[in-house]
């Protein structure tokens, strides 16, 4: 029957019943939106490394406040030192607070990439690009272009040879 | 009978929603973040990092090299006439004006001194005293008038380090006429520079320029010096006599040499400078033990 020959009988199954995504201690990834995919943060990754978006906040406060301190120095000389020593901290918690109560996003970590083609249940794929937020595979249709579906009920089509990353949830 | 499938019957299943993370319309700005490959972000945040630093490095240069850009705005709204504070002078554009900063509050300001009046005799030289003076020292300043709105300047009274007025040294060295409208306190020193024929009342200032002065009887309170340049061999100005005292001669020695020529022994303000006298001596601007800049002949 033709619906059963679209339907990849050889893919990996869920990681659990009602697919929905998971981390490895089996706890659901802070990010899990109510649509069903997961918001994630962070966007630079070294290696296996994912760098906090937490610290990158820090960094671009420093750099902010560096900016700020030079034009006050003249004027507000002790209030442009206060600046640079109190704004980076200050950046860097309240990216903090709003990632983890404000916006609870998840820290994700790409593991590689394949082929829309050969994605299967189960994967965890980064929904636009290399970075953003991710969902889980529930299904994969094959037609001239590959339908994904996703937990949550939202899907994506890709071309077959369309490179997609996959990713690891860690918080 | 089996039941025809809803393909079957050429319906269409539900289709799910194509995912948007957004509710609203998509942000363009955001997928193109997301999509760029790592190295495109590292790039763009690196020229942000660049571009940041690069305009508060020309900031930061800006104030430091063109220090005649800033306003006295901040500093003449925390002062008031008869405030007294101490600043440094950083430039000096003028014999009666310059640009300063409080090194309290790091404010910079321009402010001008009450009772010098410009001439256009020997600016360069006026000027270069008037650095000498001021350039660089801690200065203390008492406000006489804050700028108006078309005026970034704030007229002072400028005290220097070693406590003598600034306006009664440069006018009683004759570098500059007293304004005596704003300060009559000068006449005394602007006339006794003026009979001894000091700086820009010498000699050289009078081959070319000659300045006298005489009563104005209508108004003998309001003294207004006015310098006149002319050709011809005398040109009179007004001065009324604040004392009993002075009309300067108006006649002009031709002698060549510079006005500093007649003040041998005299302050001086370019140290190291040599000038040759009307009798043919070289002499040299030093200082002395007691830390002062005096003409002196070349030994």
């Amino acid at each position: 029957m033709s619906i059963e020959d679209h339907v990849d009988l050889f893919g990996r199954p869920a990681d659990d019943a009602d697919g929905r995504p998971r981390l490895p201690d089996g706890r659901p990834p802070r990010g899990l939106t109510a649509g069903g995919w997961v918001r994630t943060t962070g966007w630079l990754q070294f290696g296996d490394w994912p760098v906090s978006s937490a610290l990158m906040a820090t960094l671009l406060g420093m750099l902010g406040a560096m900016v700020c301190a030079v034009l006050l120095v003249g004027t507000f000389p002790v209030a442009a030192g206060v600046l640079v020593v109190v704004v980076p901290p200050l950046f860097g918690a309240a990216w903090g607070i709003l990632t983890t109560f404000v916006k609870p996003a998840s820290l994700a970590r790409n593991i590689g990439t394949k082929p829309a083609e050969r994605l299967s249940p189960g994967d965890v794929v980064r929904l636009y690009g290399s970075i953003g937020p991710v969902g889980q595979v529930v299904a994969v249709t094959f037609a001239e272009s590959v339908r994904v579906a996703f937990h949550g009920g939202g899907h994506r089509t890709w071309t077959r040879r369309e490179v997609v990353h996959v990713a690891e949830l860690l918080s | 009978m089996d039941c025809p499938t809803l393909i079957e019957l050429g319906l269409r299943l539900p289709e799910t929603t194509e995912l948007n993370i957004l509710e609203g319309r998509p942000a363009i700005v955001r997928l193109f973040w997301w999509r760029s490959s790592q190295s495109a972000r590292l790039a763009m945040t690196c020229l942000g990092v660049v571009t940041a630093v690069a305009t508060t490095g020309a900031v930061g240069f800006a104030t430091e090299v063109l220090p005649q850009h800033h306003r006295s705005d901040g500093l003449e709204a925390a002062v008031h006439r008869g405030d007294s504070f101490e600043a440094v002078v950083h430039t000096v554009s003028e014999v009666d004006t310059f640009d300063g900063v409080e090194p309290a509050t790091g404010l910079f300001f321009r402010a001008r001194v009450a009772g010098l009046l410009r001439t256009g005799c020997r600016p360069a030289e006026s000027r270069e005293a008037a650095q000498n003076l001021l350039r660089g020292r801690n200065v203390r300043l008492m406000v006489r008038k804050d700028g108006g709105f078309d005026s970034d300047l704030m007229t002072v009274d400028v005290v220097l380090p070693d406590g003598t007025d600034y306006a009664h040294t440069i006018v009683h060295d004759g570098v500059a006429p007293a304004d005596l409208t704003a300060r009559d306190d000068l006449a005394v020193a602007d006339s006794e520079a003026r009979q001894e024929r000091r700086g820009l009342w010498a000699v050289s200032c009078a081959t070319n320029e000659q300045v006298t002065a005489s009563a104005a009887p209508s108004e003998p309170s309001s003294f207004a010096p006015t310098l006149t340049t002319t050709t011809t061999a005398a040109t009179t100005t007004t001065e009324p006599a604040p004392s009993s005292s002075e009309v300067t001669p108006t006649s002009a020695p031709s002698r060549g040499g510079s006005w500093l020529d007649v003040l041998l022994g005299r302050q001086c303000y370019v140290e190291g400078a040599r000038r040759t006298s009307a009798n043919g001596d070289e002499m040299v601007c030093e200082r002395t033990g007691r830390d002062q800049l005096r003409w002196r002949r070349v030994h």
